[in-house]
């Protein structure tokens, strides 16, 4: 039995064992959606599929999910040195670019835990390199699915298992490095656990899982319990799908009571037609992202919290999408709207915890087509632009919005100095747009706007796939006002396009132009309540104009000598009460 | 008798190393942080007095002064620089505040963005353009450079950062900027990009700079002031500085290159760590550093420090290369608590050193790790720190008690050793990490322990990462300041230079290395005191596709690079790289970055005596027994030894404690201690 110090020295060790795997997968990974945007998942699960540690929360829920059913498949057909593999979104998962590869880890010839690993691969089949396919209306137009299948057998891996998906991939060499990497992170993990089982004993450690799990649940529902029976509601509207519909609804009705948390879906909207659905176990995984955060940073984050969540999702809704829905693009939209539903109910009960943790990303992105052999057309390489778009951060208690969300924040901007020497294209700018950002005692973090010019292709030769979604909320937070929308241009031999909504792989032409602006992110509090000299500070440093301090925030400016005219200002915020909220000091742990 | 100087200002002490001709002193003083000249004035005081001469005469036989300084540190830490602005290509002055995305917590929606040390209003951008061939597209506008320069003079700016596009392929621009500023602004610190990091990738050159440029003023001020006040004093000989890669320079150097020195003062551990390492016979070593509020690791692989080109400081990039130590807040002052779930938590809070932990009696009310390692009986309660403080077990038991030992239904003792445990657990999973993301095995290297508290816990935490063999250097209280006195000059250069490996020239590459490294070399001929000048050459590399290089030394000592040591170079690359990544791919074209040239200039430095064993029998130096409490044995009388009286030779077997003046050692059962040749005491364990 591990005594209670041995447990909390052993989760830290759990905790530990995947932030290992993790850095063992991102050296050894080929695809840069992993070696450098970090999408990727460690995990660490009990002999009976409960999830203990995590090192990214954007899958904790899905992991868990994709765990049940593949140990479920497996359950009498499962040997000690066996590898199991799959991308099913219909089994757990989310999305088919995504792999995720579990294999067990055993004492004395006994299976006593597992541990998964999952990665976003760069192409898997459909009909875009890539599989961000704004056009499919069905999951085979995005990527080929795969079931869970036997990858290793006994230690051997199973060639033609490997050849029948690798072979699917556009990039057959990069898919197989990334499996190795996958399955190099695994076999860290099962070294790493298999010394700690050794170490101190099976008994001791099997414990240890189960305690965390517990422990977990214990935090959880503790700080759950000190707010009080509550309910909320809240939503948030997608503008489009990409496709036909528009403003589609996600709604929410929280209830904690009890320690325990209900979250209902029951009034979104039904599925889409496109690629912005979600499974259940990634919508729960979204929308648990801001009830963690109000929770604290150092929430332990595993089966544990699980356990304290109901979540209501109806089939056929965007949270619950029907085989054979697309979800593509679900880790975006609507995976974002779902997070800021939740963080609108989360409100109206604990304003000064909440913020926007997700962005409002768009897609926009160019593949290089080129004739290899004879007359076959073949899609050869892709460039992604989006990440070029920064900003969009909200405001929070105590803090101004800045850089990206948090979610966002994990996919860094590229260097602009190495992005020229590959494209050779040029960007003309990349710079924060004034008056951007949503108004608010805390206002949000500017938008910022990328200008880049593409080199000149050959006929036929760069295709240009961008969708936009235009802005997500229609105000900010606890009286705050919205950020600016979202907007993307393309000039291209004289002509402009504004991309409404999606502009699906369309033929670029000589001197193409991009401009591509990132709104700003949402205010927080009431902006009549921004101490004036942030105001000032913010017109000095141009994130403010003169009209827009004065309009949104009731403060007058001298243009001339760029102080605050204390009289007028004072005139024009007469009736507010001033009377703003300090929030306690900030500690970062 | 001349004498050499070595002084590490640190949070808490100042410590000091001297060596005179056939002897070496050592010792400690309370560091002043208001004016860190006092401190160091102190311990040349103290010095003297080892010495029976007066502080004048004693400096006037000082042949050198080695320094590592905070000043620079703690400019950062309190964003205490110069008023500083930025003078960069138009359309991209927010570079610095994008930070390439970064944040440090993705999901604390409460934390802030980091202190603007360029707030937006003194970022100016003015036109122009160079292209990643470095041919220029768009002329600088003199105009609005000028423009930019009388604004920034009048916001009252004291020093200018200059950082445009591609300056590191072409700096005409830059160079001509300077120029502008100084005929518009002849008072401002100038620093250009292109000079302080000439490399691709625009956000680690633009940060460096303005770093560069936040930082030089204040220390270049400080440096000056105390070059004064020693030459006052006495001091005729020369003063020289710690910088961040490990080596020392003069100030003349140092004072234009604030940036360099940001690791100053730990970077003189690592250098002593290497040293003392290689004297004992061994060349791979985790060298782990443990003080009052931190615990830093840093790998050394063959007898070289890893060197990080890619370091947050404050927020804040640096990619001037430092010595790789990679810190978590773990310490003495580390404060246990239980959280809301019922579990007892070590740190992330730190009572620091002021209060400090409980039994430091100044206050401190919260148990920390050191009150836990009072109670177990590892320190011995009363004086420490040369006195100035007073260790009280009394304190530390109420403290435990009642924030852990009570609400936990557990013993004092019990409470210790889980607060104990956690922390050290804490510092292997941080071994474990920097090892394994470096893809490195942590059994493949030797431990060594150094600061006050490290010694303490480094025989658990290598039991923990399977690491047999401990090294703790009997000086290891002082042992920054032992680095000071041991390191060599190094300039490290660095520029970009973008190629593939089947079309680089090798006459192209050849004059990039003559041109990074004639003006070191220059600079390293006027040094007085060089006994040889080394040039060690590197290549950054990776796979065409791939986003990270490969640092690949240049295995040839050729003044020119061959084809051979070139082709040479890219195998080690691959090999390297499976090293790492566990994956080469030796058909693939490889992508060459950047190339780097260090340039050793070898000092006539320490080198240790080696002293004969003497005896297995350590009874001359045994003090003491006292109940000291290990785990899973539970408090067992325990030998405790006068370190000052061990030596070389002897054999002390644990459970043991050896009380070094400036920091114990805990040996536990089942490890064996011995003082070898050369002052370090090597444990192995055998389990």
């Amino acid at each position: 039995m591990a005594d209670r110090i041995t447990a909390e020295v052993l989760r830290s060790k759990f905790d530990a064992v995947v932030a290992e795997m993790r850095a063992t997968l991102i050296n050894t990974a080929c695809s840069t959606t992993v070696s450098e945007a970090n999408q990727c998942c460690n995990g660490l699960f009990t002999e009976t599929g409960l999830l203990v540690a995590i090192d990214n929360p954007l899958h904790l829920s899905s992991m868990a999910e994709t765990a049940a059913s593949v140990f479920d498949y497996f359950q009498y057909d499962l040997g000690n040195e066996d590898i199991l593999l799959t991308n099913d979104p219909y089994g757990g998962g989310s999305r088919v670019q995504e792999f995720t590869a579990f294999a067990p880890v055993s004492f004395e010839e006994e299976i006593v835990l597992y541990v998964g690993v999952r990665a976003h691969t760069e192409d898997i089949g459909g009909d875009l390199r890539g599989n961000f396919n704004p056009r499919a209306t069905d999951i085979w137009a995005e990527g080929v699915r795969c079931p869970p299948v036997k990858i290793y057998r006994d230690g051997k891996l199973l060639k033609d298992t490997l050849n029948t998906i690798a072979l699917n991939s556009r990039n057959p060499k990069a898919f197989r490095l990334d499996l190795e990497a996958m399955f190099s992170a695994i076999r860290v993990g099962q070294a790493r656990m298999g010394e700690l089982l050794h170490d101190y004993g099976a008994g001791v450690v099997l414990d240890a899982l189960d305690w965390s799990v517990d422990y977990a649940e214990a935090r959880f529902s503790s700080i759950l319990k000190s707010w009080g029976d509550i309910s909320a509601e809240g939503s948030c509207r997608l503008t489009h799908d990409c496709q036909e519909r528009e403003d589609l609804k996600i709604h929410v009705k929280l209830e904690a009571a009890n320690g325990r948390l209900l979250l209902d879906f029951s009034e979104t909207e039904a599925q889409s037609t496109s690629f912005v659905n979600t499974t259940p176990a990634q919508a729960l995984s979204y929308a648990l992202l801001p009830v963690f955060a109000c929770l604290g940073t150092d929430i332990p984050k595993n089966s544990g919290s699980l356990r304290c969540v109901d979540l209501v999702a109806l089939e056929g809704s965007l949270v619950n999408a029907r085989l054979p829905a697309p979800t593509g693009w679900s880790a975006s939209h609507v995976g974002a709207e779902l997070a800021l539903a939740v963080t609108d109910a989360l409100t109206g009960l604990v304003p000064e915890k909440v913020a926007n943790l997700t962005g409002n990303a768009m897609l926009i992105y160019m593949i290089r087509r080129g004739i290899r052999n004879g007359f076959t057309v073949e899609q050869l390489g892709l460039t992604d632009f989006a990440r070029f778009a920064q900003g969009g951060c909200s405001g929070a208690a105590g803090r101004d919005g800045w850089g990206m969300p948090g979610i966002s924040a994990a996919t860094p901007l590229p260097s602009i100095e190495m992005f020229e020497a590959e494209i050779d294209g040029e960007i003309r700018k990349l710079e924060y747009v004034t008056d951007s950002a949503g108004a608010g005692q805390w206002r949000g973090g500017p938008g910022t706007e990328a200008r880049i010019e593409l080199p000149d292709p050959e006929p036929d030769e760069f295709y240009l796939t961008a969708c936009v979604i235009p802005r997500q909320q229609t105000s900010g937070f606890a009286g705050g006002a919205a950020g600016t929308d979202n907007t993307v241009q393309i000039r291209s031999s004289g002509e402009e396009i504004n991309v409404e909504r999606a502009f699906v792989d369309g033929c670029l032409s000589q001197g193409t132009e991009l401009s591509i602006r990132m709104g700003g992110g949402a205010g927080w509090g009431n902006p009549m309540s921004r101490k004036p000299e942030q105001v000032l500070s913010d017109v000095l440093d141009g994130y403010v104009s003169l009209a827009a301090a004065e309009a949104q925030y009731g403060v007058v400016v001298q243009p001339e000598k760029l102080q605050i005219d204390t009289a007028r200002t004072a005139e024009l915020r007469k009736g507010h009460n001033a009377r703003a909220s300090q929030p306690e000091e900030y500690h970062h742990d | 008798m001349s004498y050499e100087i070595g002084i590490d200002v640190g949070g808490t002490f100042t410590d000091f190393v001297v060596r005179s001709s056939d002897e070496i002193t050592s010792g400690k003083v309370l560091t002043t942080p208001d004016d860190e000249t006092v401190g160091i004035m102190n311990a040349i005081r103290t010095s003297a007095e080892y010495f029976s001469q007066d502080t004048h005469g004693f400096l006037k036989n000082a042949d050198n002064l080695v320094l590592g300084t905070t000043v620079v540190t703690n400019a950062m830490l309190e964003y205490a620089g110069a008023k500083t602005g930025l003078i960069t290509t138009k359309g991209f002055r927010d570079i610095i505040e994008l930070r390439t995305g970064y944040k440090e917590d993705h999901f604390d929606i409460r934390l802030p963005a980091p202190y603007p040390i360029v707030p937006r209003q003194r970022r100016l951008g003015v036109t122009e353009r160079i292209n990643h061939k470095g041919d220029i597209v768009l002329e600088l506008n003199e105009e609005e450079v000028r423009e930019a320069v009388v604004k920034l003079k009048q916001l009252g700016v004291e020093s200018v950062a200059v950082c445009m596009l591609f300056s590191f392929k072409n700096n005409e621009h830059e160079c001509r900027i300077r120029e502008i500023i100084q005929q518009e602004y002849p008072e401002a610190y100038i620093s250009l990009s292109c000079e302080v990091l000439p490399q691709v990738r625009e956000f680690d050159r633009f940060s460096t700079t303005i770093l560069n440029a936040y930082l030089s003023p204040k220390l270049n001020n400080y440096l000056r002031q105390l070059e004064i006040s020693l030459k006052q004093a006495g001091f005729g000989g020369q003063l020289f500085i710690k910088l961040s890669n490990g080596g020392v320079m003069d100030i003349d150097f140092c004072c234009r290159r604030g940036v360099e020195l940001i690791q100053s003062g730990p970077s003189g551990g690592v250098t002593a760590a290497v040293a003392v390492g290689d004297w004992s016979g061994y060349k791979d070593l985790i060298a782990v550093d443990m003080g009052g509020t931190s615990y830093d690791v840093c790998l050394i692989k063959d007898g070289r420090p890893d060197i990080g080109v890619d370091s947050w400081v404050s927020r804040y990039r640096v990619a001037t290369p430092m010595i790789d130590i990679h810190s978590i807040g773990t310490g003495g002052g580390s404060i246990a608590w239980i959280d809301e779930g019922g579990a007892l938590r070590v740190g992330p809070r730190s009572a620091g050193s002021d209060p400090g932990p409980a039994c430091y009696g100044r206050g401190g009310l919260k148990p920390t790790v050191t009150d836990a390692n009072l109670v177990l009986g590892y320190l011995s309660p009363g004086a420490i720190g040369g006195g100035e403080i007073n260790l009280d077990i009394k304190a530390a038991r109420q403290a435990i008690d009642t924030e852990i030992a009570q609400p936990l239904g557990m013993s004092v003792e019990e409470a210790a050793s889980g607060i104990f445990r956690i922390s050290n657990s804490a510092m292997t999973n941080a071994i474990r990490y920097v090892s394994v993301s470096r893809g490195r095995d942590p059994r493949d290297f030797a431990l060594m322990a150094f600061g006050g508290a490290g010694p303490v816990h480094v025989g658990v935490q290598a039991k923990d990462l399977g690491i047999n063999t401990i090294l703790v250097p009997k000086n290891a209280g002082v042992f920054c300041a032992l680095g000071c006195i041991i390191s060599n000059f190094k300039i490290s250069k660095v520029k970009s230079f973008i190629s593939r490996s089947n079309i680089i020239q090798i006459d192209e590459l050849n004059a990039i290395f003559d041109e990074i490294e004639s003006d070191a070399l220059e600079l390293l001929k006027q040094t007085p005191g060089i006994v040889e000048t080394q040039t060690h050459r590197a290549i950054d590399m990776r796979y065409v596709g791939q986003t990270h290089e490969v640092t690949v030394p240049i295995r040839s000592r050729t003044k020119r690079v061959t084809e051979l040591n070139l082709n040479k170079t890219f195998q080690d690359f691959h090999e390297s790289h499976e090293q790492l990544y566990s994956f080469k791919r030796p058909d693939q074209t490889v992508e060459v970055l950047s190339v780097r040239a260090d340039l050793v200039g070898t000092r006539d430095t320490l080198k240790y005596h080696s002293t004969p064993f003497e005896s297995e029998d350590p009874s001359a130096a045994f003090k003491e027994t006292r109940k000291v409490g290990f785990d899973q044995v539970g408090f067992v009388d325990t030998r405790i030894f006068d370190g000052t009286k061990v030596r070389p030779g002897n054999l002390i077997t644990g459970p043991a404690i050896i009380e070094e003046p400036e920091t114990t050692i805990v040996i536990y059962p089942q490890q064996e201690a011995m003082l070898d040749h050369y002052e370090t005491y090597i444990i192995e364990s055998f389990d």
